[in-house]
């Protein structure tokens, strides 16, 4: 035993010199090549900016967020979707995110909370979403239909048995109707829209969260109707038919960027975002987001690539003027 | 004789046994539908998603003829070659373990010290690692070795909170070096440690020294060499270190000592070879290769909401890695402790024992509670009582520990009970104390089952969802996380998100593609378990 650990000692003691000696080495080549390691790319901008809220404007923050961190690559991104009021009440209100995204309008216990925890919430209108109603691509009985008659339809009080019911020149065949599950701000905007109050709607449908399930389900039935966001049908047109809409008297109007643009479409649902005033004024960063948000949110791609209804001028400029007066702490929700 | 065989044929030709007979064959059938239901309905489902990933269809005749060629043919012909041969056998499966296990550990270890800052992990990993390598050194030397066990553990912690109490005025003196020389104190430090010991325990120090110092001039050498060739050398140094110095050790090793097997480590490079050779091949030839969704840019890098085929995963995939790693930090000593008290020191009777009993048959139910609520739980506690702020590295962790905890302390309570007693009442029959009992016998000989219960709840962990929502853990972020208290994200919260893309490529092409990837991360986990369960039950019982 004695032995052994003499050998031992007198052997590692040569293997601590050797190895300190590798380290030292080692450890001043380091040093001695230290000069490329400076990493700056000539842009003040970091720090971090949270997005939370509505899974329908997360694609849009989604792209625009990943355009502006690719030229200012020390700003970090942190995006999650919790849905509009998810968003709000968790994360949002609280202060844990910059940016709430809503496809609704904030509601106004939702300002007075934001007012309790001592911080206004700038609105940002930047884009719509615009709902088509679809039919079987076999459907060969209805090409156009009224709000009035999908009111008809989708309502509890009528709620048909038959296409026949609503309109006699239609067979005499049962109602077969898909659209999103309760829990989606699609579903809120439809029934307040069309059904006129919100979260009304009979309960003979078939409700699902993904908006697949609902092109598939009115695909594999001829006598099938359901509603959908305009994204999916513009990147999926040939499952299923699209209904023109008419309101009243007027003319029917397809559904399109340019019909939902003009306000000629009447089932278009408005998409915001929310920042969080005091978080705007102390970051100078989420300023020049914000900034580049809106600018960017009358392109093109918002409607070639998103599916979405992009910014009008007008609404760009108003974007400006809020952003503004968010910076300069006078933005006032009203 | 004859009447004998008459009565027995009487016996078989009658109803009531044939009745008997005929229900033994229906229960048996019944059971082989039974199994077949869920394998079929798994392979379909499997099937199902690596044909979406993967487009077979896309690609053409000559792809495939090239690839069988290259890649089948000489794989199958030496798999085949190698099964014949019991030595040949063992040493490709070794080799392509450690080849498999080292790329694997060096590629993480590179990629999280890369998200957390190779610095701050340099330095708690010298203050955590050096008091303890100190007194373990120092308790080799000395014969009294009553304080050490404890005190490992005491200056790992001290060295630690060290670490953490002087960052403000380490972390600068730290920066000045250049970054590979942080791998350096990361991988190759550590990895020539385990060299050192494994070469002095089979043959003498000096040749241990010698390995060491091969392994140091080596690294430097790779390091100067990609210094010269203007690549920056962090990555160079940690594959050599970390991958290339225990393959070469290992196939080496084979190659010089087991005379009868060592033909059977080729395997791996003859897979690796062919993979290359037909990629030659089909570069050379041009042809039609399938349009697999599972590309380089889905693994490297940010996500994309756009284009399908610019969509990528990194920093989720590192996001679940960091999360999940801190967790078993933060679990798995809580777990492993409370299932050796409650199996090993609670006595059976008197009121200990019936709290004993209480706490375990509520520990069995929790593991069935649904992980919704573990989430409803992390948010309660991790941000509105300890204000943690929401979605962060640490808030995740914790929530996901709650989660695992459960399953961990029943599988290694299991693990532990499997030991039989008679090795315990021999231990205590030599004097030993329950301590020595559990430290040399009962928790070596359970730990192949602790290990394998605790990394398949790791495999768990790593796809919840439902948690990671309440908690609102990033669906997409553009960098990894670089902290304890960063914002992360997280991969299964993506694939949800690009369930809903509009554009079909995303639903039947990248949502089955980042599947895949997650399913990739988890089974290598249980490889990983598998191969150190059968290492550790080899290692108790030879």
């Amino acid at each position: 035993m004695a032995y052994d650990s003499n050998v031992s000692e007198s052997v590692s003691r040569r293997t601590l010199l050797a190895s300190t000696v590798a380290i030292g080495a080692t450890a001043l080549a380091g040093c001695l090549s230290d000069s490329t390691g400076a990493n700056t790319d000539g842009d003040s901008l970091s720090g971090d900016i949270r997005i939370s809220g509505s899974s329908t404007v997360y694609p849009v923050a989604q792209d625009i967020s990943r355009q502006f961190q690719e030229d200012h690559s020390d700003v970090n991104f942190n995006l999650t979707r919790d849905g509009s009021s998810g968003g709000f009440e968790n994360v949002f209100i609280p202060g844990d995110s910059d940016i709430n995204n809503a496809s609704r309008s904030i509601a106004d216990e939702e300002v007075q909370q934001c007012r309790d925890n001592d911080f206004e919430p700038v609105e940002f209108f930047i884009a719509q979403d615009a709902l088509t109603v679809v039919v079987n691509n076999e459907n060969d009985w209805v090409d156009s239909i009224s709000i009035e008659d999908l009111k008809k339809i989708w309502s509890p009080d009528s709620a048909p048995e038959t296409w026949a019911d609503v309109n006699s020149e239609w067979p005499d065949e049962p109602f077969d109707l898909y659209g999103p599950a309760t829990t989606s701000g699609t579903f809120d905007y439809f029934t307040e829209t069309v059904v006129g109050e919100e979260g009304k709607i009979r309960d003979d449908f078939e409700g699902t969260e993904e908006d697949d399930q609902i092109a598939q389900g009115v695909k594999g039935s001829q006598h099938a109707m359901g509603y959908l966001p305009f994204a999916y049908y513009t990147n999926n047109p040939d499952t299923v038919k699209a209904l023109t809409l008419s309101e009243g008297d007027s003319d029917p109007v397809e559904p399109s960027i340019e019909a939902a643009q003009s306000g000629d479409y009447p089932l278009a649902r408005p998409l915001y975002f929310y920042a969080n005033m005091n978080k705007l004024q102390e970051k100078e960063h989420l300023q020049e987001f914000i900034r580049f948000y809106v600018n960017e949110a009358d392109k093109d791609f918002i409607a070639n690539d998103i599916g979405y209804v992009p910014s009008s001028e007008k609404m760009v400029e108003d974007n400006v003027a809020n952003l503004e007066a968010g910076i300069n702490g006078e933005y006032k929700h009203s | 004789m004859a009447s004998g065989g008459a009565s027995v044929d009487r016996l078989h030709g009658s109803t009531d046994v044939r009745l008997e007979r005929l229900k033994g064959r229906l229960f048996e059938i019944a059971l082989v539908a039974a199994t077949l239901v869920g394998i079929v309905s798994l392979v379909v489902l499997f099937g199902y998603i690596a044909f979406d990933t993967f487009q077979p269809l896309t690609a053409s005749i000559q792809w495939y003829l090239i690839y069988i060629g290259t890649l089948v043919t000489p794989t199958a012909a030496f798999t085949l070659y190698a099964r014949r041969h019991p030595p040949i056998r063992e040493a490709n499966a070794k080799a392509f373990a450690v080849i498999g296990g080292a790329l694997l550990v060096s590629l993480v270890t590179y990629i999280v010290a890369d998200a957390l800052d190779p610095y701050d992990v340099l330095l708690y990993v010298l203050f955590g690692a050096i008091p303890p390598a100190v007194i373990g050194a120092y308790a080799r030397r000395s014969p009294d070795r009553t304080y050490t066990g404890p005190a490992v553990v005491v200056s790992t912690l001290v060295g630690i909170a060290l670490a953490a109490g002087l960052y403000g005025v380490l972390r600068p003196i730290v920066g000045i070096i250049a970054q590979w020389v942080a791998y350096v104190g990361i991988v190759t430090l550590p990895v020539g440690a385990i060299v050192a010991q494994s070469v002095s325990r089979r043959w003498s120090l000096r040749r241990a020294a010698l390995a060491v110092a091969l392994v140091l001039v080596g690294t430097l050498a790779v390091a100067v060499g990609a210094l010269v060739a203007g690549i920056e050398p962090s990555l160079p140094v940690v594959l050599f270190s970390g991958a290339v110095v225990p393959i070469g050790y290992v196939v080496g090793d084979t190659v010089a000592n087991e005379p009868e097997g060592r033909i059977g480590v080729l395997g791996p490079f003859v897979l690796i070879g062919s993979v290359a050779l037909g990629a030659f091949i089909e570069r050379s030839v041009g042809v039609q290769g399938p349009e697999s969704y599972l590309t380089p840019s889905l693994l490297l890098n940010s996500w994309h909401g756009r284009n399908a085929f610019e969509a990528g995963i990194y920093p989720q995939l590192v996001g679940s890695i960091v999360i999940v790693g801190f967790m078993s930090l933060l679990a798995f000593p809580v777990a492993i402790g409370a299932a050796v008290y409650l199996e090993e020191y609670v006595s059976d009777s008197g009121w200990r024992g019936r709290l004993a009993t209480l706490l375990e048959v509520n520990i069995s139910n929790l593991a069935g509670v649904p992980s919704v609520v573990y989430g409803l739980l992390g948010l309660a506690l991790f941000r509105n009582t300890l204000g943690f702020g929401t979605g962060v590295v640490i808030a995740a962790a914790g929530t996901l520990g709650f989660l695992i905890l459960p399953i961990v302390i029943v599988s290694a309570q299991e693990a532990l009970r499997s030991v039989p007693d008679s090795l315990r009442q021999a231990a205590y029959g030599m004097g030993a104390s329950r301590w020595q009992t559990l430290r040399t016998v009962v928790i070596p000989e359970a730990f192949p089952g602790i290990l394998t219960g605790t990394i398949l709840a790791l495999a768990r962990a790593i796809g919840e969802t439902a948690p990671l929502v309440i908690i609102a853990v990033a669906t997409t972020t553009y960098t990894s996380p670089d902290g304890l208290f960063s914002t992360a994200a997280a991969l299964p919260l993506q694939i949800f998100a690009a369930r809903s893309h509009p554009d079909p490529a995303f639903r039947h092409g990248i949502v089955p593609a980042t599947a895949v990837v997650l399913l990739i991360l988890m089974l290598m986990m249980n490889t990983t378990a598998i191969l150190l369960r059968n290492r550790y039950d080899r290692d108790t019982h030879e």
